[in-house]
């Protein structure tokens, strides 16, 4: 009987964790395809409507939704508070806060990193090319990680399950 | 008369230069008028009397850092918005205070599309001084209404202020001397009357007024006419022929006109083309003349006009008379 409740706690334990791992991977994606769709939205309020960067990402973030919204809305709250820092400065902060929790990698942030650099440090044009080059930088990793939570996530899940089968019966 | 002064303009620099200039104590930064930022020159205060470098004795070069990030915290982490402001190199803010900023132009079709690599800033601190119309009201009311007026002043003689002042009091109203608030259309072509920035007057100019920001005086003065149906319509310095067709266009539609001028005596202005033929056609029935001598915001003399004869279209013939009662306060100095 023992033994029989301890095989399933295996069996539960390293399913979980496969399971674990796939949602991270499915997470993963969507952050950056959320981060896609965040820069194009955060690019029509600047290049069409004009808005105060405060503004234009707050209203962002409001849109999006999620960790990637939060991130935003935390750049504009602190932009908001006038406080002597430029938005380069703010940015920098708020990505090394929100980074580990948006799960991004090195190069992910690092083009997050680049364009809070060039945000709202020039004219119209300019800002819309900076803008398009992260949202094409980023869309490019969307994908990949899009393919690899399609096939990781099962993987994952069957090498969870089957770590557990085999433990059972090499054990059992 | 209150001078109402607030360091709204601290919170403009970044921190490295914060600190520069809260070293100086708040009564001397009280005389301060304008703060210029040059890169490779240290910060230089200018007073009324004296000029500061800054940290004293002779100061510390800018990084170019410090102009960037200064610029770029004046304008809100937001230059993109300021497609306009880039172009003419100036933009209002907050509290009114005007930033001045050149740097290499960008051309488009020969001509500044925007600026680009700031390397000078200079910004001159605004004061928004409460009063000065007071004692002048009485004169230039008549029967419940504002008569059209004309400031004239050489330069730094304070009439920018006067002019927000007395749109202020008109938009108010003034029960007292039996004039209710009025509506004011005010075209600011420079942003120096109402101050405004993006969108929002940052200087009172009261509740009946609308601003028509950065448009051509004439064009302006036009549209207000049309969309605004103002009971007075006020600019700031006419001079251009244009502007005086529609100064005649209002006198006749029976719109009270405020407006100020460059000239230092009803002599000059008479000696200005446009101006010769708005003070002889008798569009203003008031004439203020401000002196820099004295300090900015001064009176020399108040002018009224007495019509002789009535001539078409609202124009008039008459003559220019010092307000009796102007005169004898000045003499008995109060």
């Amino acid at each position: 009987m023992l033994r029989l409740l301890g095989a399933l706690f295996v069996l539960v334990g390293t399913g979980g964790l496969g399971y674990l791992m796939a949602v991270g991977l499915t997470e993963h994606a969507a952050n950056l395809r959320r981060l896609v769709a965040a820069l194009q939205h955060l690019e029509s309020e600047i290049v069409f409507a004009s808005l105060p960067l405060s503004q234009a990402l707050r209203r962002t973030g409001r849109v999006i939704g999620g960790e990637v919204g939060q991130f935003m809305e935390a750049v504009a709250a602190s932009l908001a508070q006038n406080d002597g820092r430029t938005s380069a400065v703010v940015w920098r902060e708020a990505l090394a806060a929100y980074g580990p929790e948006l799960l991004l990698s090195a190069a992910e942030s690092e083009i997050l990193a680049s364009l809070g650099a060039a945000l709202g440090g020039s004219d119209r044009e300019d800002q819309a090319k900076h803008l398009a080059l992260a949202r094409a930088g980023l869309q490019r990793y969307a994908d990949e990680a899009a393919e690899k939570a399609t096939k990781g996530k099962k993987i994952w899940y069957y090498l969870g399950f089957s770590t557990g089968a085999l433990l059972v019966l090499v054990f059992y | 008369m209150t001078v109402s002064f607030t360091e709204t303009w601290l919170e403009l620099f970044p921190a490295r230069l914060r600190a520069l200039l809260t070293e100086a104590p708040p009564e001397a930064r009280r005389r301060w008028q304008e703060i210029r930022l040059r890169i490779g020159q240290p910060v230089l205060v200018l007073t009324a009397r004296e000029e500061i470098w800054l940290p004293r004795p002779e100061g510390i070069p800018l990084l170019p850092e410090d102009l960037q990030t200064t610029f770029q915290i004046m304008t809100q982490n937001s230059l993109y918005a300021l497609e306009e402001e880039l172009r003419r190199g100036f933009i209002t803010l907050p509290g009114g205070h005007r930033l001045g900023f050149v740097g290499h132009a960008v051309l488009e079709r020969g001509r500044i599309r925007l600026l680009r690599q700031i390397s000078s800033l200079n910004l001159r601190l605004a004061r928004a001084v409460e009063g000065v119309a007071e004692p002048l009201l009485p004169l230039l009311v008549a029967g419940g209404r504002f008569l059209s007026t004309l400031i004239i002043s050489p330069p730094r003689g304070g009439k920018t202020t006067l002019l927000r002042d007395l749109i202020r009091s008109i938009s108010r109203g003034r029960p007292d001397l039996g004039l209710p608030g009025r509506q004011v259309s005010l075209v600011d072509e420079r942003s120096e009357v109402a101050g405004t920035y993006l969108g929002r007057p940052q200087l009172d100019v009261g509740p009946r007024t609308d601003v028509l920001d950065g448009a051509p005086k004439a064009e302006g003065m036009l549209l207000m006419l049309r969309a605004m149906s103002p009971d007075v319509l006020a600019t700031d310095e006419l001079g251009e022929a244009a502007e005086a067709v529609v100064v005649a266009e209002a006198a006749k539609a029976g719109v009270a006109v405020l407006a100020t001028a460059h000239a230092g005596s009803l002599e000059e202005a008479r000696q200005r083309p446009v101006l010769a033929e708005l003070l002889a056609a008798g569009y203003f029935q008031r004439l203020i003349v401000l002196d820099a001598s004295h300090g900015p915001g001064t009176v020399k003399a108040v002018y009224r006009f007495a019509p002789t004869r009535e001539e078409r279209d609202g124009a008039c013939s008459g003559s220019w008379v010092p307000c009796s009662f102007w005169s004898e306060r000045v003499a008995s100095g109060t």
